[in-house]
């Protein structure tokens, strides 16, 4: 409702400082001031000595008759907030500041500063000779925050290489603070500075601009005020200032107040409805060039459309999107302690290869220099074979690539790749099994039985995959599929019912499970067994139907064994992200995992949680089976052992139980495995246990980081990761 | 003479956070020194530097004048600096003298540890500042009160002088307070110096020699409790004044939204905590249940809340039977809880703030639609809610294990207080919050109340219920004493009833 039309009187409450600042509280009167001329009433201006008088302030005003009053900055926010309720029939209106939703006579009237502060962000990295330009903001508030991201983003916009050096000082009043932060930003080394920083920053860009450093001002045209027209030194080096129209703001919202009437909540100020803008660049005129004139004009305009954005969100935070975004706010110390520890490993492991070689010690015998020599063959002769075995000879896949090119035959370039593919194959069950293992600890469980799973999972699938006959594979290949995850999801099953009704450890239930698994194996495949070949001496299983098969890759040519389970390992990796981050069954597995008394508080259901984590963890554990089955040997032996369940282990721990994470983890372990077969042969003959002892030293530099940081003097993280391991035995 | 210590211009910043801010500060020798502020302010984060768990930015520590590097906790405690943590770092299942022991075993004779000899030493440290610990005794079976008393007998045979207690009160009966600065004074009286964080101003003014005001990662002030108020305390600490009282119209209380009959419930240990109370909270009042901690109180919430069944009696909520309901239906009845121990029951710590504020409504639209999450939905709606309830955060990506303990339970506040609800069940709705925020979230309730939401509000200040309540329960072992509408009832009177004595006796002795 519009106030009446016999209102007298306004009142102008200032955040302290006075009318005639120069700023913000000088702009706020005199929109209220114009207003008020137009329309013959008085106001009624306080500039309370302190914070803690807003209230009495804004008491008395309301006292005096004051229907109308204007408070600038956010620090009168609350106090306004508690005086409004208490008086339904004046209104408020706060400058910078965006009130709760309840008040109904209360206007936030707040400005888009990241724009501005984008704007300036832009021009100052169209400028900058040197790469390196500063911020000065005074106290860490929503209002200064946007203008200091708006512009490191509008700088990253136009020079990408550029430096932006912040600086909060703090206060907005303390001028010697100013000086200082504008020098220290000098020693630096930088040729702009954009102060937002009140009088604070105003002295800062005095001090700046007479050393002959570009200044921005910010919330008026400061070459007008701070820079007194022109006529204090260094008022050439003014580029720009990011201006708030503050008298513009209150003007109008005093303006719809006395006209239509003002509901509450906010007026926005940006540049579409010219609330804010930049300054004329006045005497730094002639050092802007047009098309940087051009550039920013341009900027403006998308800025205007919505085309760009400045990429700060309403508290000033910065807002990261899209794929480069993120990778920009990768932790990079998560990637490199792994790092480290693969590199560190191999290192030892190289001591090992050296010590074991016969060699090298005969060679020592004849002097230091030959030892050397001969470790660093020994050495170079067991990686270089642990490279080929696990990439391929990179000559001879080069060759391959030309004999392709050249004669359209792909046989050479094949062979080629044969390595990498074999390290492929290896690594897909390992996913599958990493996964497994990285899905339980999510939600806190430790799945100990991956192995016996994939026992479980290898029996479903291998039974489906040959009892059932005539089946078209697009039927037989899944459904032998399924079986296997089924199989696995079953097994792991017992153990999440046993955890979830009595509480009984996980740990322990699966490795009981894994033995019967076992047994359960030899009693089937043995001769005369239920699931063995008749007529053979072997304990294996008949031969799948082909139609259970999962198709090779390159059929014509059985020596490569890569098949199409990897393409589902992938689909299986992208899938339990998704599950795990972006879906609601995710979010609650991960807060059992994470602690499960406040899950069950927020109306969690625990035991779900658990049966359902170790269902599909067994799944995957029964995948990697079926993929083993049905994807490379085609029957089951039982001597199925894998090791994967163990190493599945080691994989979740790697990956830091990331879905992403596992997989990296899975691939080394299958270059690894890969290589270390070669590694095996002539001419290098390393016993395959030193991959063993690589792959164990990895674990543990990764489960013990600390020796990594020790050694390479990282420093530990700020914080905490989110990965939960397991907790205490026997809990809920 | 050099203070015991001094420091000078500590500067610690976190991403995103100016946690201190050039912090100058002495103790001296034998001093009680409070140090006050609000929620956020740094207090942790400046004993967390003094204790060696975080490296300062900037500044210098030094003690009794000397320079003094302290990169780890090891450091700090040969300097004779000890810290007692809010959260008690003891093995449960020790014994107190091996937890004591535990770090700095005694040695006899090679490897054995000299059990003896702790026990010795623990018996007369124990006699010396009046502790009154038992040795032998495991943790587990000790309350709170004595197992921090444990924890300061760690600090005391490592030979500490300048101990730190981190809110050692929040967790403490008003008598265990009592005990507890009857302690301190014999500490300091002996020569300790301590350096004691609290929220709560009586107990400021009543126990400490110096008091430092700290505000936003600096300091406001140092004064004295004889040059000071409570009121003026709480206008440093927060930069405006504080209304220490709740304003409040009288109720006009409607229907009847909880309903117990007859409620009886075990403990863990299988003894009937809840021994059959009957009780109604009526939509628009607040019903506060008053009494000493461990008289049940915490068993009655989690029997309304269905995370404890009940073993006799029957819960109506909107006339609806809910004894046996799952927690999910009873949140569903519209029914908010703000629990005991936020950390253990309300938030996932290693959480986002974001994901925090949807705890209990993930599943539901906005934020979720066909089971799949919507993120943008979730960190704009919690970008409101951090601003709403003025949560000091980084961003609303930040785990809340790293908020300080007043911001996380405002998460937890934002939480329940923004789903519509017609039945809040809040267990210490306030523990560790500053006044400031104290002030905010009685009002919150008051609000809420006279929105027509019923309000159960169990605490064991008898400030607040006494502040907040429409009508007071009294519970003693079990049962309800007798409820009191708040108007007329008196402390002495609740006081008594907490004791344990019968209403129609209290009547007499007042009448
Ligand atoms: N490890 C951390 N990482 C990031 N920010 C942190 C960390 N620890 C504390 N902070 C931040 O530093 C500020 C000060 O926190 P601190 O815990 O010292 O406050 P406090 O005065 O102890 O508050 P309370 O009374 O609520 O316990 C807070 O804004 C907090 O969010
Ligand atoms: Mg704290």
């Amino acid at each position: 409702m519009p106030l009446p039309a016999d209102i007298l009187r306004m009142g102008l409450i200032t955040d302290g400082g006075r009318i005639d600042d120069g700023g913000f509280n000088q702009q706020a009167y005199e929109g209220l001031l114009r207003a008020a001329q137009e329309h013959g009433i008085e106001v009624v201006v306080r500039q309370p000595a302190s914070p803690t008088a807003y209230e009495t302030e804004l008491r008395q005003l309301l006292d005096e008759d004051c229907r109308l009053i204007v408070t600038v900055g956010s620090v009168t926010g609350p106090a306004v907030e508690r005086i409004a309720v208490r008086y339904p029939q004046a209104h408020f209106i706060v400058v910078d500041y965006e009130p709760l939703v309840e008040s109904k006579n209360m206007t936030g009237l707040v400005f888009a500063e990241d724009q501005a502060g984008f704007l300036a962000g832009a021009l100052a990295g169209l400028i900058t000779s040197r790469g390196t330009v500063g911020f000065i903001g005074g106290k860490d508030l929503p209002p200064i925050r946007r203008f200091h991201h708006g512009f490191a983003n509008g700088l990253a916009l136009t020079n990408r290489q550029a430096k932006l050096i912040p600086v909060y000082t703090n206060s907005f009043t303390d001028a010697d603070a100013g000086v200082r932060a504008a020098q220290k930003l000098i020693e630096e080394g930088v040729d702009i500075i954009f102060a937002a920083a009140g009088a604070c920053g105003s002295a800062g860009l005095l001090a700046a601009a007479s050393q002959g450093i570009w200044v921005i001002g910010a919330d008026q045209d400061q070459w007008l005020t701070t820079f007194q027209n022109g006529r204090q030194s260094g008022a050439d080096h003014v580029l720009t200032s990011a201006v708030k129209r503050v008298d513009e703001a209150v003007y109008q919202a005093v303006q719809k107040a006395l006209h239509s009437g003002l509901r509450g909540g906010v007026m926005r100020f940006d540049l579409a409805n010219a609330g804010i803008g930049l300054a004329p660049f006045h005497d730094a005129d002639v050092a802007v060039p047009s098309e940087v004139r051009g550039k920013i004009l341009e900027i403006s305009e998308s800025l205007k459309s919505g085309r760009i954005r400045t990429g700060v969100g309403p508290q000033g935070e910065e807002i990261r999107r899209g794929i480069f975004a993120r990778l920009t706010t990768w932790n990079w110390q998560a990637a490199l302690i792994p790092f480290l520890a693969i590199v560190s490993a191999l290192i030892i492991g190289a001591i090992f290869i050296m010590a074991f070689d016969p060699k090298v010690w005969a060679a020592f015998g004849n002097g230091f220099s030959a030892g050397m020599q001969a470790a660093w063959r020994t050495i170079s002769r067991a990686y270089i074979s642990l490279f080929e075995g696990a990439f391929g000879n990179p000559g001879r896949i080069i060759e391959g690539f030309r004999v392709l090119f050249q004669t359209g035959e792909a046989d050479e370039l094949l062979a080629g790749i044969r390595p990498l593919t074999e390290s492929l194959r290896i690594a897909t069950p390992y996913i599958f099994a990493g996964l497994a293992v990285a899905l339980g600890f999510r939600c806190g469980l430790f799945n100990i039985g991956a192995e016996g799973q994939y026992f479980i999972g290898g029996l479903a699938s291998v039974f489906v995959g040959y009892s059932i006959k005539g089946l078209p594979w697009f039927i037989h290949l899944p459904l032998a599929l399924a079986a296997g995850m089924a199989g696995g999801a079953l097994w792991a099953s017992i153990a999440g019912f046993l955890k979830a009704r009595t509480g009984a450890h996980e740990v322990i239930n699966t490795i009981m499970l894994n033995y019967i698994s076992f047994r359960l194996a030899d009693y089937l495949l043995q001769v005369g067994g239920p699931m063995s070949r008749r007529g053979d001496f072997r304990p294996i299983s008949p031969e799948i139907q082909p139609s259970a098969y999962l198709p090779q890759f390159f059929p014509h040519d059985p020596s490569i064994r890569l098949n199409t389970g990897l393409l589902l390992a992938l689909l299986a990796v992208f899938l339990v992200y998704f599950l795990l981050f972006k879906t609601t069954i995710g979010f609650e597995i991960r807060a059992v995992g994470a602690n499960p008394r406040a899950a069950r508080t927020a109306g969690i259901s625990v035991a779900r949680n658990i049966m359902l984590a170790m269902a599909l963890s067994g799944g995957l554990a029964g995948l990697a089976g079926a993929h083993d089955i049905l994807g490379v040997l085609h029957f089951m032996p039982n001597a199925f052992f894998s090791g994967y369940g163990f190493d599945a282990i080691a994989l979740a721990l790697l990956g830091k139980s990331h879905p992403v994470g596992v997989l990296l983890a899975a691939l080394l372990f299958g270059f690894l495995r890969a290589g270390a077969q070669r590694m095996q042969a002539p001419p290098a003959l390393v016993p395959i246990d030193i991959i063993s002892i690589v792959q164990a030293l990895i674990i543990i530099f990764i489960a013990a980081p600390e020796i990594i940081r020790l050694v390479y003097r990282i420093r530990a993280p700020k914080e905490a990761g989110e990965a939960v391991f397991t907790r205490g035995w026997g809990r809920i | 003479m050099a203070p015991v210590l001094e420091l000078r211009g500590i500067t610690k910043r976190f991403p995103g956070v100016l946690a201190n801010d050039h912090i100058s500060l002495t103790v001296e020798e034998g001093e009680i020194h409070a140090l006050l502020g609000e929620n956020g302010a740094g207090k942790t984060t400046l004993m967390n530097i003094l204790y060696g768990l975080y490296r300062p930015d900037e500044g210098e520590i030094y003690v009794r004048g000397r320079r003094a590097e302290i990169r780890q906790p090891n450091d700090a405690i040969n300097l004779g600096i000890g810290m007692v943590h809010q959260h008690f770092m003891l093995v449960p299942v020790f014994t107190v003298a091996e937890n004591v022991m535990l770090g700095v075993e005694s040695i006899r004779a090679g490897i054995f540890l000299d059990r003896e000899d702790a026990v010795r030493r623990i018996r007369q440290i124990s006699e010396q500042y009046g502790l009154g610990v038992d040795p032998h005794a495991y943790i587990k079976t000790l309350p709170v009160g004595i197992q921090q008393r444990v924890e300061i007998i760690k600090l005391l045979y490592r030979q500490a002088d300048i101990l730190i207690l981190d809110e050692p009160t929040a967790v403490l009966t008003p008598q265990e307070v009592e005990e507890l600065f009857k302690i301190l004074r014999s500490l300091a009286s002996q020569g300790k110096s301590i350096i004691f964080i609290t929220h709560k101003l009586k107990e400021v003014m009543a126990i400490a020699d110096r008091i430092t005001v700290l505000r936003n990662g600096r300091v406001v002030g140092t004064t004295t409790p004889a040059k000071t108020s409570e009121e003026q305390l709480a206008a440093m600490m927060v930069g405006r004044e504080v209304l220490l009282r709740v304003e409040k119209r009288p109720a006009q209380p409607g229907e009847p939204v909880l309903r117990v009959e007859n409620l009886q419930v075990f403990d863990d240990r299988g003894n009937l905590a809840v021994r059959g109370v009957s009780f109604e909270v009526r939509a628009g009042e607040v019903l506060g249940v008053a009494g000493v901690q461990g008289n049940g109180q915490t068993e009655l919430v989690q029997a309304l809340t269905g995370l404890r069944p009940a073993a006799g009696g029957r819960i109506f909520i909107l006339d609806k039977d809910m004894t046996t309901a799952s927690p999910r239906a009873i949140l569903e009845r519209g029914v908010a809880h703000v629990p005991e121990d936020r950390q253990k029951d309300g938030l996932v710590l290693s959480f986002p703030v974001a994901d925090n504020l949807v705890l209990n409504t993930y599943y539901l639209p906005p934020f979720a639609q066909r089971g799949v999450m919507d993120r943008e939905v979730i960190l704009a709606t919690a970008e409101r809610r951090v601003r709403e309830f003025d949560v000091r955060t980084p961003s609303v990506l930040t785990p809340v294990s790293s908020l300080s303990g007043g911001n996380q339970q405002k998460v937890i506040v934002a939480r329940e207080f923004s789903r519509p609800i017609r039945l809040l069940i809040a267990s210490q709705p306030t523990r560790g919050l500053d006044v400031g925020s104290i002030e905010y979230i009685h009002r919150r309730i008051v609000e809420k109340r006279d929105e027509g939401c019923a309000v159960l509000l169990v605490s064991p200040e008898l400030d607040e219920v006494m502040n907040l309540s429409d009508r007071i329960a009294v519970m003693y072992e079990g049962q309800i004493q007798a409820i009191l509408p708040a108007e007329t009832a008196t402390k002495e009177e609740i006081g008594l009833l907490m004791a344990g004595v019968r209403k129609e006796e209290v009547r007499a002795t007042a009448g």
